[in-house]
């Protein structure tokens, strides 16, 4: 029985690695990556997955092998008395130390990538977070925010590919968090707080806009769309729904969609 | 001090004096300052809520595996106009509620107040408590809070459902979340009595460890409980103030719309917000200062007993005492200055993220020395898989998960993608659940000689601990995986997004899981409960180790020993050379000649 | 450990045997217990409020008087009896009070019965009308489309089961409930609560004041929401989704009309209602009539802005100024009488107590101990702070203009366009001009101001960190 035990432990780190070297080809993995720093972050996490799987594997095994090895009932050798090492405590001190800081240094320029090299381009949308949408607001014709030709829309943000996005986030109540899957972006939204957010999309299509801190009971209903398209098709929905907005008339054929 | 034991568990006095004055059993068993039985009663209390925590989760596995579906028995109840199915504030309530309800009902309190109270009078050879009153108080503040948290479920709005972390303005501005009526303010009071118990006891504890050691017991004597028991409770006293201030704040924000955490202009629910000029942010820095190092509140303790049970069962003296004792230091030192790493997404300054980033990081490494030396405590064993050591040897398996996991969200470029996902949720269920909780129920098992004078049902406890391992793998270690695909927490219903739509499958099978771990406690409760009356009765140290607390009779009565302990050694002296025993208890005196020199020692030091 | 002697051992084993066979016995009767039990299919509400205000819950057919309601009799008995002066009635009144108590209770009884019976006629007419939340039925002549409707009907559907249904479920009846009548679990914490469609009262819509809207419209509010309150956009979901879910808010709504009118025959007016296909059609047809007719009646303004069709962007900035401030004359005039409700600066700050139909009469004063029984306790309507920018009905200048030329149904919002037994109070060109101004509004006094400043201000080059 005491075998059974040892192979159960033995089981974790067996199963574990098995469960992630099956997820990604079962379809349970990263969302597909369309932004210029994704790779970065994606990256960044199969470097630490593979370090920390090392670990995993090595402690996990351990444990098996001690406990298999050691178990009282076929050990006939005496129990090691010892009280410790310091040669060793300073071994495995160190190295996992070296290693830390050598992880903490090596994603720094992700980190400043994604959130303080803010790109030098003019404000393309307003996103306004509000218990349970996404208000959405271009500049309009004139390039400005706060005027009569504001483009308004609700949950759906439309950005051009292949360019510098930079996004201003807001909130009118409670805390938000503004998250692209397939972008690699999460900023809260903080009432009372302007936060710029950029990124910049390498594929058209559409994509989920998630929002992810709790913000009241509507918090799932909270869903909005990215499209990302080509720069003309971007002017040309914009120009659409600005005129559409001023529509003093009902349109000829009725908008379905 | 000299009487012999007198039986203290409900049976024994029931047969002994069967017709016990009432004024006379209130003060044994309810107003007892007797540090076992307030320790019982945090154990029984606590295990209670556990109960009602557990059931909150399973409630949320249900709709993340079924939404919108019928649910079983609480939608019947609450939902039968709605065809049973629960509603979307019902659902944030459900996850605001477990979290509290296992961290500040449960975890914190089982581990100071049930283990804590318990276990150090007997294992540094004191008679009781330094402040025996004090230790009665810090159990009986604890009912306000229960009584609170459960009327807080029927008031209009139900209980807080504005996240356990309690963020504003969700938590504060009236009409933001339907609890933010007098749920959330229920809320709010519970955790100030919740912080006064801890308080209460942390003082006591700090107290009694400095003070009331037996001659000989040095600090570098005392087992790793007490040392995690001693370095939680020098966390709480320091933490803790912050907390309170932040929940009085809290609390006038809403009572008296005061603006600490409100900024200018909000409009939540079609009203403007009156007050104005605060910051939310300002609450999260308040918040995690308190609850970071809570988070190890939560572990220390559990890490120390385990290092107990791993070296008792592994007949060895534990490896690295001394690192062990550094690193829970190190560990406390560095808890309070790594609490912006929950705060990376939050519209913190980038630059400070970097820098909780560094220290983040760094509190790795003490908790990686500890796995080390408890493997290395294995090494070179003769290991008995008893229950206890089997839930030991799975602390620090499911420790070792959660703590690499944690290294992903330390990583702020790969935060940006996992916070608030399921990877977080698995990182933290393998720490308090994997961790802390197998920690707790390996210390049930240990201790329960001790605490009833009757041992636990091996059997049963094997099969409990094997489905309890299966089970909560099956469910947790999956998370991560839905955290690799993004997967947020904390929503109703995620299969709105095309992107999550595909894991509501890994969903279900959690869920089965979750199911699964919920039933499988009842065969620990009929264990519990049938041990405490029917369990075979055990002698004083039935597990032949070495600390204190198995020279005190089983169970200790008022008092504690019969004898003054005299302490000769360190607690870890398994198997040494200098007996022919395996263990070599903390009391026993050195041959005669052989140990004049260390018995000199430890009267000195007395 | 315990057990010492090789005997005690194994009394232990064997009492171990037993033992976990009885626990096993325990453990598989809690899995039965909890694993037992089916859940109920939900049913619509009877909502009849304003009409009878005390509904039984129990099961109609196991009906009899209780306890309370014998005792009041009593006490009114005995009451007659005090008031009585003359000491010989009084005695007459004694010696028959166990009668009069049998008699006044058996009366009670009897009312109880009859509106017992007049409620499942009731009940049996919707269910033959319109069917059940699980398994909705509706006639031909209501004109609306069963397909659409089982697909919004039913239970929530999980994504892997293949089946399409439950879009109500799963989406809108948290706030608007299973009947449709606003009061949802959720509904109570809203401000403004949810539409109670029961009433066949829309307040944003495209057509006169007290016409139905169009499915067009009915689609818009789906689809953008209504900003500043509680309606989100459910713009994401597919078209034919979202018709569904129109189609079934029609749905409900007929038959709210048709419940409301039903109970008034039968409690109100106190007729005996026949339970044939004609007598129900002929309740059915007037709601279908106004929804299927809707389409007739949407507002088209015959004129547009003279700003609009100008063509020199100077001429065109000149007219708007000269139409803003047209508008802002008529806003402050008498004649508009805007500011009445919205105040003289447009913040919709008005001293006076407003409601809208939903509201109005439920006057807690009226109602006395009854209103803290509410489910949703009396709500103050605010007017529109028009300094904000947000339009619930839509911001387009055409969807101003029908508000202010229909006004809004259902609150005091009235309708400055021409209407049944009413002369406009604006010509078009003054609606317009009332329109230009409200949309200068959210900007006036406003100086250009340049990009907001960012929290972090680096720029792409400085390629290290701060």
């Amino acid at each position: 029985m005491n075998k059974f035990w040892c192979l159960l432990f033995l089981a974790v780190p067996v199963l574990g690695v098995a469960a992630f070297a099956w997820a990604p080809g079962a379809g349970y993995w990263l969302p597909r990556d369309i932004s210029d720093h994704g790779w970065q972050i994606d990256h960044l996490f199969y470097f630490v997955l593979t370090l920390t799987g090392a670990v995993f594997v090595a402690t996990e095994l351990a444990l098996f092998w001690f406990a298999w090895k050691y178990d009282g009932r076929t050990n006939m050798q005496p129990v090691r008395f010892t009280h410790g090492s310091h040669d060793v405590e300073v071994l495995w001190t160190l190295a996992p130390a070296a290693t830390l800081v050598f992880i903490a240094i090596y994603q720094m320029n992700a980190w400043a990538d994604v959130k303080m090299r803010q790109p030098d381009v003019p404000v393309l949308a307003e996103v306004t977070a509000r218990q349970f949408e996404w208000r959405i607001r271009y500049p309009g014709a004139d390039g400005r925010f706060d005027t009569l030709d504001d483009v308004h829309v609700v949950n759906d943000l439309h950005v051009p590919v292949d360019r510098d996005i930079l996004i201003t986030l807001k909130s009118q109540d409670v805390l938000h968090s503004f998250f692209l899957p397939n972008l690699r972006i999460k900023q809260d939204a903080v009432p009372g707080m302007k936060i710029p957010v950029w990124f910049r999309a390498r594929d058209v299509g559409e994509f989920d806009l998630v929002c992810a801190e709790l913000c009241g009971w509507g918090h799932y209903k909270m869903k909005g769309r990215l499209t990302v398209q080509s720069a003309s098709a971007f002017q040309q929905w914009l120009a659409e729904t600005a005129a559409a907005q001023e529509a003093t008339q009902e349109p000829e054929v009725e908008e379905s969609e | 001090m000299s009487s012999p034991a007198v039986p203290h568990t409900h049976a024994g006095a029931a047969a002994a004096a069967p017709a016990m004055p009432v004024a006379k059993f209130l003060a044994t068993y309810v107003f007892s300052r007797d540090h076992k039985v307030i320790g019982l009663q945090f154990l029984f209390s606590t295990l209670l809520w556990f109960i009602v925590g557990g059931l909150l989760a399973l409630a949320v596995r249900w709709q993340l595996a079924f939404p919108w579906q019928g649910m079983p028995i609480v939608g019947r109840l609450l939902f039968s106009a709605e065809g049973n199915q629960i509603s979307p504030e019902f659902y944030t309530m459900l996850f605001t509620m477990h979290a509290t309800v296992m961290i500040f009902f449960v975890i914190i309190p089982i581990l100071a107040g049930a283990f804590g109270n318990f276990l150090i009078p007997l294992m540094i050879g004191a008679d009781d408590m330094a402040f025996p009153t004090l230790n009665m108080l810090s159990y009986w503040v604890m009912w306000p809070a229960f009584v609170l948290m459960t009327i807080s479920f029927f008031v209009p709005g139900g209980a807080s459902a504005a996240g356990w972390t309690g963020y504003p303005p969700l938590s504060v501005a009236h009409g933001a979340a339907p609890a933010s009526q007098a749920g959330q303010t229920l809320w709010v009071l519970a955790l100030v009595f919740v912080g006064i118990s801890s308080m209460m006891g942390s003082v006591n504890y700090m107290t009694t460890i400095i003070q009331m050691r037996a001659p000989g017991m040095t600090m570098f004597r005392l087992p790793m409980t007490i040392w995690g028991m001693f370095i939680t409770a020098v966390l709480q006293a320091f933490a803790l103030p912050v907390l309170t201030a932040a929940l009085f704040m809290q609390l006038l924000d809403r009572t008296v719309r005061t603006g600490f955490f409100i900024p200018e202009g909000l409009v939540i629910n079609n009203e403007g917000v009156a007050a104005g000029g605060g910051q939310p942010l300002l609450w999260q820095h308040l918040f995690w200062f308190y609850s970071h190092p809570a988070v190890y509140i939560m572990i220390l303790p559990a890490m120390g007993m385990v290092s107990d049970i791993i070296s008792c069962f592994a007949r060895k003296p534990l490896f690295g005492y001394k690192p062990m004792v550094y690193s829970i230091c190190g560990i406390a030192g560095l808890g309070f200055i790594v609490w912006g790493h929950h705060m990376f997404m939050s519209g913190m300054n980038p630059a400070l993220g970097a820098m909780f980033m560094v220290s983040t990081i760094m509190i790795a490494l003490p908790s990686a020395v500890k796995t080390f030396n408890w493997l290395a405590t294995l090494w070179g064993g003769k290991i008995q898989f008893t229950t206890p050591m089997l839930f030991a040897m799975s602390f620090v398996s499911m420790f070792i998960i959660g703590g690499l996991s944690g290294i992903f969200m330390a990583a702020t470029p790969i935060d940006i993608f996992i916070h608030d996902t399921y990877f977080i949720v698995a990182h933290i269920h393998y720490v308090l659940f994997g961790g802390t909780a197998f920690g707790v129920f390996g210390g049930i098992y240990f201790w329960f000689p001790k605490m009833f004078g009757r041992m636990m049902n091996e059997f049963w406890g094997k099969v409990h601990f094997l489905l309890s391992f299966i089970f909560f793998n099956g469910t947790f270690f999956t998370m991560h995986l839905l955290g690799a695909g993004g997967f947020p927490r904390r929503l109703a219903d995620p299969y709105h997004y095309a992107t999550f739509r595909h894991l509501l499958g890994m969903n279900q099978f959690i869920t089965y899981c979750a199911l699964g771990m919920g039933a499988v406690q009842i065969i620990f409760a009929i264990n519990l409960f049938y041990s405490i009356f029917r369990g075979p009765r055990c002698g004083r140290n039935p597990w032949h180790a070495n600390s204190l607390e198995w020279l005190a009779p089983s169970p200790p009565g008022h008092g504690n020993f019969d004898v003054q302990p005299v302490v000769y050694r360190g607690p870890y002296e398994y198997s040494s050379p200098e007996t022919t025993e395996d263990y070599y208890p903390q009391w026993q005196p050195p041959p005669a000649g052989q140990g004049e020199a260390s018995h000199a020692q430890a009267q000195q030091h007395a | 450990m315990c057990p010492s002697d090789a005997g005690e051992r194994r009394r232990v084993a064997l009492e171990g045997r037993r033992r976990r066979a009885a626990t096993c016995c325990a453990l598989l009767w809690l899995a039965a217990a909890a694993g037992c039990g089916g859940l109920s299919a939900p049913q619509f509400r009877l909502n009849m409020e304003d009409i009878i205000r005390e509904t039984p819950d129990k099961d109609p057919d196991e009906f009899r008087i209780t306890g309370r309601e014998r005792e009041q009799v009593r006490q009114g008995l005995l009451e007659e009896m005090r008031r009585e002066k003359d000491p010989q009635k009084i005695e007459q009144l004694e010696a028959n009070f166990g009668a009069a108590l049998d008699a006044g209770t058996e009366e009670v009884l009897k009312l109880k019965r009859d509106k017992i019976k007049k409620l499942k006629i009731l009940n049996t007419a919707l269910v033959a009308l319109f069917g059940t939340p699980d398994e909705p039925y509706v006639f031909p002549e209501s004109g609306l489309d069963i397909k659409k409707i089982r697909l919004a009907a039913g239970p929530a559907q999980t994504v892997n089961s293949n089946v399409r249904r439950g879009l109500y479920r799963q989406h809108c009846v948290h706030c608007h409930g299973i009947s449709g009548d606003g009061a949802g679990p959720t509904a109570v914490f809203l401000n403004p609560y949810p539409r109670d469609y029961r009433q066949g009262k829309f307040k944003f819509k495209s057509t006169e004041f007290a016409a139905k809207p169009t499915d067009a419209d009915l689609l818009h509010t789906l689809t953008e929401g209504i900003p500043g309150t509680a309606m989100p956009s459910f713009k994401l979901l597919p078209l034919d989704e979202r018709e569904a879910l129109v189609e079934y808010v029609k749905y409900l709504s007929m038959r709210g009309e048709v419940e409301l009118a039903m109970a008034r025959y039968l409690f109100v007016d106190e007729e005996d209602l026949e339970l044939s296909r004609s007598t129900l059609v002929e309740f059915l047809a007037e709601s279908a009539e106004s929804w299927s007719s809707a389409a007739e009646h949407v507002v088209r303004p015959q004129t547009q802005p003279a700003h609009v069709a100008a063509t020199d962007p100077a001429e065109k900035a000149r007219l708007l100024a000269e139409s803003i401030e047209r508008g802002r004359k008529l806003f402050a005039g008498e004649k508009a009488a805007c500011v009445k409700c919205h105040g003289p600066t447009g913040l919709g700050d008005s001293e006076d107590k407003l409601y809208d139909d939903w509201n109005k009469d439920k006057d807690p004063e009226k109602f006395g101990a009854e209103a803290a029984t509410w489910v949703l306790p009396r709500q103050q309507l605010r007017p529109r702070n028009l300094r904000l920018g947000i339009y619930r009905g839509g911001r387009r200048p055409l969807d101003l203009f029908r508000r202010i030329y229909t006004g809004i149904y259902g609150g005091p919002m009235p309708g400055a366009g021409p209407s049944p037994g009413r002369e406009a109070t604006l010509s078009e060109e003054e609606i317009w001009s009332v329109v230009d101004y409200i949309r200068s509004l959210p900007y006036e006094g406003q100086v250009a101001v340049p990009p907001p400043r960012q929290l972090t201000q680096r720029s792409r080059q400085s390629g290290s960190l701060p």
